[in-house]
């Protein structure tokens, strides 16, 4: 978990991600950055992030990433 | 009647629609609904309704074929000791295939109607004969009904949404006749089950529909279509004007095309809540925008979103584009890599974007544009952050943000005067006489009012624009104008009403002396 | 259930007083927009055929309805001169038959013409139900009409009344000089064709009639001869609404009534419309009819 917040701070520096729920709807994540994001979480994690995963209720918040990258990893096994 | 402005279609064809819905049985309230639909196509392209039901038929096939096939590939992965990778990677390729079909015959047909006779005679300019295609005619909407037709059907490939075996569900879908126009362009999830579901009219509901439509035609029949007296002449023959008027015209279209089309929007919107259906909406605040691709995230939203989840992500996430980010992430780094990299993804996102438009080679270069600014600035965005944080500039503070929309707007106004000439290299000539050629005594001497506007118009226009900067500034603020008024109680919806209505009226550019102008964004 | 009925009952009258107070606002605005005199200097609208307002009360004869036929082809000061008929032409360029209906009753309120001929070409020109809805509601609301007038309101426009003080010198006629030969060569060739009516035309012809016969006034049919917009088909149809109508149908085209057109010398466009030589002969004609009826 705290690992998705490092990520979102190196991608958008100064910007406050912990305990947001609106990274999306805020415009505070956009296309180019969740695509970053994307490449980010799938090197760190190991898991492979298809387009139908890309709705904002799982990028608006660091839970919904988090919750994400573990439903991900789970399918693979 | 021959769009939503018709008097026919406001004082008959609506009326009688919603009374019909009314008062039939919730249950036969879809059927009003499509057959009130498919009139309204009928009467604005006759027989080319064909295509839209072709269309209706195609998704429905590859839909249900679709859902068969993943309820197949459930069982098969449910199966005790099955190679779960296999069977997916098996079925992936079968439903793609599918998939693949109907999103081509969708698109072929688009093709065909829209784009096959421009590409020919530009072949035949080039000197290259490949014989006339057919002209049938550009059934209405047929580009906004595609692309909701496209992504039903990538919906239902992605899981996202279960096949329909309703026909009559999806035609209502893909054909609601307050969207077959301009849009919004609606995902099946948003709007399928809302329009069959066949809600009552409310007070609420019809009180904050027609205040909606009201004020949408008062952005089009006041600022839109006054605007087109100065506008249509300067674009007509641009050669007759001088750089002045030229800016002065790329300006007032810029406040044009969006009181048109986002005066139509209101309208749908408006008709849809009527109905009890939330249509998406396609505007918000546009003007407000500190960047390009924020200007886009609030302009045409629906084309943008639609763009962004049916390209730009499966463009950015397909193999050779991982890989190309993959590259690019380890030679530049996590921030500016991927930006480079997703130049593929945003140069298919803009050419979609410019040539969805038209076959016309203002839409390349204007999709062109587009791509190339946002794409710069994505990729100047960390240097540009790094140097603020080195001179201490306040992102936030008011001059930068300032500088921010004025540079926005500057990005704007640039690639409408694109958009509305008639050629790129029309836009290109016509952008460097209003650089270059630009006196600022002509505003002064009377060559604008020269033009098709008197200062009286003017006066309407500058007034009906500042009542839409406060309304957007409070919106901008989180506030709903019309909630607000709805509370007041029956006197203040009435005396809403009521001032929009004899403002439409008597302020309207309608009538002799005004020539009627088509929805501007009916056309694409 | 019957909170529900109370409640929806309560929300449609609250829709319908709001309905009622806008309809009320237009009104009032309408007596402001309403021009102030039949002249276009006060803002009136085809004050060529308004200036039948300015007409002493009682005193034309006969009323030419029509379009640009009927303004290029009857004259009223010749058919004075040649038979003392006072009259008066109602014709505007590319008349639809919806305004052609208010016209009428705009003049009809202070005339009692024995006869109203109307030109038959404008029969042919369809329009919708849209366009027949606006020109309703202009009629009974004419804010909807002169609305642009917001530019140039005066005071006046709010205290003053309505007044018709001017007319028309050639009462309505527009005599056009010089000529277009025309190839008249096929002009009325044999048909067994019989051309379309508009259902939305006929509505308003049946109105038209009835509103004649409520005025006393005799309702005559004309053809004015055209090359351009007239035929055999047209000729066949409107023989048929006559007969059906009981009303006179005269074409001076063909037949008994027709009238010597030298098509070389009497259009000048080339048959589309007469000149004002054509338009002699024609109202000589037309001035030889009214005296029978």
């Amino acid at each position: 978990m705290d690992a998705i917040l490092d990520i979102l701070d190196e991608l958008r520096p100064g910007a406050a991600f912990a305990g947001r729920t609106d990274l999306v709807d805020s415009r505070e994540l956009d296309s180019l950055t969740i695509i970053a994001l994307v490449a980010e979480l799938e090197d760190v994690f190991d898991v492979v992030v298809p387009a139908v995963e890309i709705v904002p209720e799982n990028f608006n918040s660091p839970e919904g990433i988090w919750a994400l990258v573990c439903r991900l990893r789970a399918q693979d096994l | 009647m021959t769009s939503y402005f018709s008097p026919s279609f406001l004082a008959v064809f609506l009326p009688v629609a919603v009374l019909a819905y009314q008062a039939v049985p919730r249950r036969a309230r879809w059927a009003v609904l499509l057959a009130a639909s498919y009139a309204f196509f009928w009467a604005l392209s006759g027989w080319l309704v064909v295509f839209v039901v072709a269309s209706t038929a195609i998704v429905w096939g590859v839909g249900r074929a679709l859902g068969a096939e993943s309820s197949r590939r459930a069982l098969a992965l449910a199966e005790p000791g099955a190679d779960r990778r296999a069977v997916r990677q098996r079925w992936q390729g079968r439903m793609r295939l599918t998939l693949a079909a109907g999103v081509v015959a969708n698109l072929a047909i688009l093709w065909a109607l829209k784009y096959a006779g421009p590409l020919a005679s530009f072949a035949a300019s080039l000197g290259v004969s490949v014989g006339e295609p057919p002209s049938v005619g550009l059934p209405i909407g047929i580009s906004f009904y595609t692309l909701q037709a496209v992504s039903y059907l990538v919906d239902v490939y992605r899981g996202a949404v279960v096949a329909d075996a309703n026909p009559a569900r999806l035609a209502l879908f893909l054909a609601f006749f307050p969207q077959i126009m301009e849009g919004p362009i609606c995902r099946y999830a948003q709007t399928a089950q809302a329009l069959w579901e066949g809600s009552p009219v409310t007070a609420r509901g019809l009180f904050s529909g027609s205040a909606r439509m009201l004020w949408g035609l008062a952005k089009r029949m006041v600022v839109a279509d006054r605007l087109n007296s100065f506008v249509r002449p300067v674009f007509d023959d641009p050669a007759a004007y001088d750089g002045c008027v030229i800016a002065v015209a790329a300006v007032l279209y810029t406040l044009q095309l969006y009181c048109d089309f986002s005066g139509t929007m209101d309208l749908a919107v408006g008709m849809g809540r009527i109905f009890g259906v939330g249509l998406p909406e396609n505007f918000r605040q546009p003007f407000f925008s500190r960047t390009a691709a924020e200007f886009w995230q609030r302009w045409h939203v629906t084309l943008g979103a639609w763009l962004k989840d049916y390209v730009f992500y499966p463009v950015s996430l397909s193999a050779p584009v991982r890989r190309l980010t993959g590259a690019a992430r380890r030679a530049l780094g996590g921030r500016v890599g991927p930006a480079v990299a997703s130049g593929v993804a945003l140069l298919a996102v803009w050419l979609a974007n410019g040539l969805w438009h038209g076959a016309g080679t203002q839409y390349l270069l204007f999709g062109l544009y587009y791509f190339a600014v946002i794409w710069l600035g994505a990729l100047v965005a960390p240097a540009s952050e790094a140097l603020c944080a080195r001179l201490g500039v306040s992102r936030d503070g008011a001059l930068w943000r300032g500088l921010q929309h004025a540079r926005t707007l500057v990005v704007v106004l640039v690639g409408e005067l694109i958009f509305r000439s008639a050629s790129a290299a029309q836009g290109v000539e016509l952008l460097g006489r209003a650089a270059l050629g630009f006196r600022a005594a002509s505003l002064a001497d009377g060559t604008v009012l020269a033009v098709g506007m008197d200062a009286a118009d003017f006066a309407a226009v500058a007034v009906f624009a500042a009542l839409l900067l406060v309304v957007g500034a409070l919106r901008e603020r989180g506030a709903r104008p019309l909630d607000a008024v709805w509370r007041r109680g029956p006197v203040a919806r009435g005396a809403l009403c009521c001032a929009l209505l004899v403002g439409v009226v008597v302020f309207g550019a309608y009538g002799a002396g005004y020539v009627p102008v088509d929805p501007m964004y009916a056309s694409f | 259930m019957g909170n529900r009925l109370v409640r929806a009952s309560r929300s449609l009258l609250e829709a319908a007083l709001a309905v009622a107070a806008t309809i009320a606002v237009l009104a009032a605005l309408s007596h402001v927009f309403v021009p102030k005199n039949n002249q276009a200097e006060f803002g009136q609208r085809d004050e060529r055929v308004y200036g039948v307002l300015g007409q002493p009360e009682g005193s034309v004869e006969v009323l030419f309805l029509g379009d640009s036929e009927a303004y290029t082809s009857f004259s009223p000061l010749q058919l004075w001169d040649e038979r003392g008929i006072t009259s008066y032409v109602l014709g505007t360029s590319g008349q639809k038959l919806c305004y052609t209906r208010s016209l009428l009753g705009r003049a009809l309120e202070r005339q009692r013409p024995r006869v109203v001929v109307l030109e038959t070409n404008c029969l042919f020109r369809s329009f919708s139900v849209g366009e027949a809805l606006v020109r309703l509601a202009q009629d009974a609301l004419p804010v909807l009409e002169y609305h642009d007038r917001w530019k140039s309101l005066r005071p006046e426009d709010v205290l003053g009344t309505v007044r018709a003080t001017w007319t028309d010198e050639a009462r309505g006629f527009v005599g056009k000089e010089g000529a277009v030969p025309a190839d008249a060569s096929s002009h009325m060739a044999p048909s067994d064709e019989v051309a379309g009516l508009p259902w939305l035309s006929r509505v308003y012809l049946d109105d038209i009639a009835r509103t004649c016969e409520r005025a006393g006034a005799r309702l005559v049919l004309v053809s004015t001869p055209s090359t351009r917009n007239w035929s055999t088909a047209r000729h066949s149809r409107m023989e048929r609404v006559a007969s059906e109508l009981g009303v006179d149908y005269v074409d001076l085209n063909v037949g008994k009534d027709r009238v010597e057109i030298d098509w070389s010398r009497d259009t000048y466009d080339g048959g589309d419309h007469l000149n004002v030589d054509g338009a002699r002969k024609v109202t000589s004609a037309v001035g030889a009819l009214l005296a029978r009826v």
